[in-house]
């Protein structure tokens, strides 16, 4: 059974956030092996009140001959969607390394109490200081060392005196080495930081740390009729709310009733980088650049992120390029990219 | 070691300023809209349910998250039907869902079982000691809470359903302070009954001897 703590205690039932301080504190009163043993009986229990909650739920025959036809349709045609089954996937998978990492710390955490570490090398370094203390033995047993090893040394010198401008070299050539290799080590040092302290151009994190959604403003719908007006502005009300699917379709009904709407393109761009189908943004943010018009820098920023999330350097440098050279919002921006990305 | 100390420390500090408990509609809606943290949350918060359901029909851990993955995909199909229209607590319609789907995996295994003769797998044997192991703790768990006093382990409960402090002294009309306190008593005195149980203990020395041999 997994270890779990309780992190969860101010959790409401109606849905609002409960007030911090109405909440159960004292789990971090328990030592780590109580916590975790506590974790366990919490798991168990919640599990058993959870299904007698549900088998006690009227509804819960009721649904029975529905969920039968949706795991018969399943099973029928897996793989359903992949999207979706890679989202659901990472997330657990995620969640249960996560789970993972806490229960093995956890256990680390008992098993050094229980094998008494923290005792034992306390006694070493006890018994480490009381030698040190006691010094006047070891440098007795040290003076003994040495005189034996120089006594052995200055013998090997003796039956090697007449070739002893070869010894000379040869401990020279070993100076030289230990010099030439420290060197190499202190150079090797100086490359590892400076190289840590450079930025690096990994275009994933650039992507990542420049990103964010487009704080959308009501677009000018002037050339439209009203139906085609109503459809864009709450497409962007979507995609303001972060529902992008529906902010996808609606844009894209949008487009299919007027093509000549930038906008629409424009943010169907934005918002199939959301989705993280990142071809289809370039694809629509190119359009929108190409055409010269409205919302012409604003897509040529996110088109250059869309690239730096594709790892394409070259068309996203150009992108930047463009805006670093024209004055505004994404100039200065635009210029940091370029000299991260070179 | 250090760094993961910390690292739990700061979820543990964390997280429960970020925590909340979700609606069905909430939960519906995030699902709708592939939110990731609604199904961080709805794996903390049924994963145990799951879990337990699949064990008591004898399955792993393993098949509990497996389920529960695929369970999540199937109402995510359904959900994103927006004529579908929930007409239980989502909490009945997972577990129908995953128990359901739990069934017809046994079905499956137990059809392929009786087509091919079962190989000797040493993996098999050492499911079968957890699965025993587990077994054991839970009656240990359920006798344990069971010896209670109904007011300790009717607050025990509540807080187990996730409710808080202020809560639970409305719904039992005691005062905030004292379901603190009563909560904190009842948890070391469950702690404290369960290590002297003597099935706990036998369990534990027997893990112990297990691992001085394999040390």
């Amino acid at each position: 059974m997994n270890d779990r703590n309780r992190h969860n205690n101010n959790r409401s039932v109606n849905g609002n956030r409960k007030k911090l301080n109405d909440r159960f504190d004292d789990d971090l009163s328990l030592n780590s092996e109580d916590r975790s043993l506590f974790g366990n009986i919490s798991e168990y229990m919640q599990g058993r009140l959870d299904i007698n909650d549900v088998k006690n739920d009227p509804d819960y025959n009721s649904i029975d001959d529905l969920v039968k036809e949706m795991v018969a349709d399943y099973k029928k045609n897996v793989p359903v969607n992949k999207y979706d089954e890679k989202f659901i996937k990472d997330v657990l998978d995620r969640k249960a390394a996560e789970d993972k990492l806490i229960r093995e710390t956890n256990k680390t955490l008992n098993k050094t109490r229980e094998n008494d570490i923290n005792l034992v090398t306390a006694e070493w370094v006890k018994e480490w200081h009381s030698k040190k203390q006691s010094n006047g033995g070891r440098e007795s047993d040290e003076e003994i060392k040495h005189f034996i090893s120089d006594s052995m040394k200055s013998k090997a010198e003796d039956t090697d005196r007449n070739i002893a401008g070869t010894t000379k070299t040869r401990s020279n050539r070993k100076f030289s080495i230990r010099y030439i290799s420290l060197a190499a080590a202190a150079v090797l040092g100086v490359f590892v930081i400076v190289r840590s302290l450079l930025p690096s151009c990994d275009t994933e994190k650039l992507f990542a740390s420049y990103y964010q959604p487009m704080d959308a403003v009501s677009p000018v719908t002037r050339s439209m009729n009203d139906v085609q007006a109503g459809s864009l502005i709450s497409a962007i009300g979507s995609y303001k709310k972060g529902d992008y699917r529906n902010a996808a379709s609606g844009f894209e009904e949008t487009i299919k009733n007027d093509p000549s709407s930038i906008s629409a393109c424009f943010f169907l761009g934005l918002t199939q980088i959301e989705l993280n189908n990142y071809n289809q943004a370039i694809t629509r943010l190119s359009d929108v650049v190409n055409n010269q018009g409205e919302y012409m820098k604003e897509a040529q920023w996110y088109l250059g992120l869309a690239y730096l999330k594709t790892g394409d350097k070259k068309k996203a440098s150009e992108c930047f390029e463009y805006l670093s050279k024209s004055e505004g919002f994404y100039h200065d921006r635009s210029e940091k990219i370029l000299r991260r990305l070179k | 070691m250090f760094l993961y100390l910390i690292h739990n420390f700061l979820i543990s500090a964390i997280r429960p300023f970020f925590v909340k408990e979700y609606t069905d509609n909430e939960i519906i809606e995030c699902l709708r809209n592939r939110q990731s943290y609604v199904v961080q949350y709805l794996s903390e918060r049924y994963m145990p349910m799951i879990r337990l359901m699949v064990h008591n029909m004898g399955g792993s851990v393993d098949d509990a998250h497996d389920i529960f993955q695929d369970g999540l995909i199937i109402m995510l199909e359904k959900l994103d039907d927006k004529n579908f229209v929930l007409t239980c607590k989502f909490k009945t319609f997972l577990y129908c869902v995953c128990e359901k789907l739990w069934k017809t995996t046994l079905d499956k295994r137990h059809a392929a079982a009786n087509y091919f003769a079962r190989r000797d797998e040493p993996e098999g044997e050492n499911d079968f000691t957890e699965h025993i192991d587990q077994e054991l703790y839970m009656e240990i768990f359920k006798d344990v809470v069971d010896t209670l006093d109904p007011v300790s382990k009717k607050i025990l409960e509540l807080y187990w359903q996730e409710l808080s402090p202020q809560e639970i002294a409305d719904k039992l009309g005691y005062t905030n302070g004292y379901v603190r306190k009563k909560k904190c008593e009842a948890q070391s005195e469950l702690i404290d009954k369960i290590k002297k149980h003597p099935d706990y203990k036998r369990i534990i020395n027997s893990e112990n001897a297990i691992l001085g041999i394999v040390n």
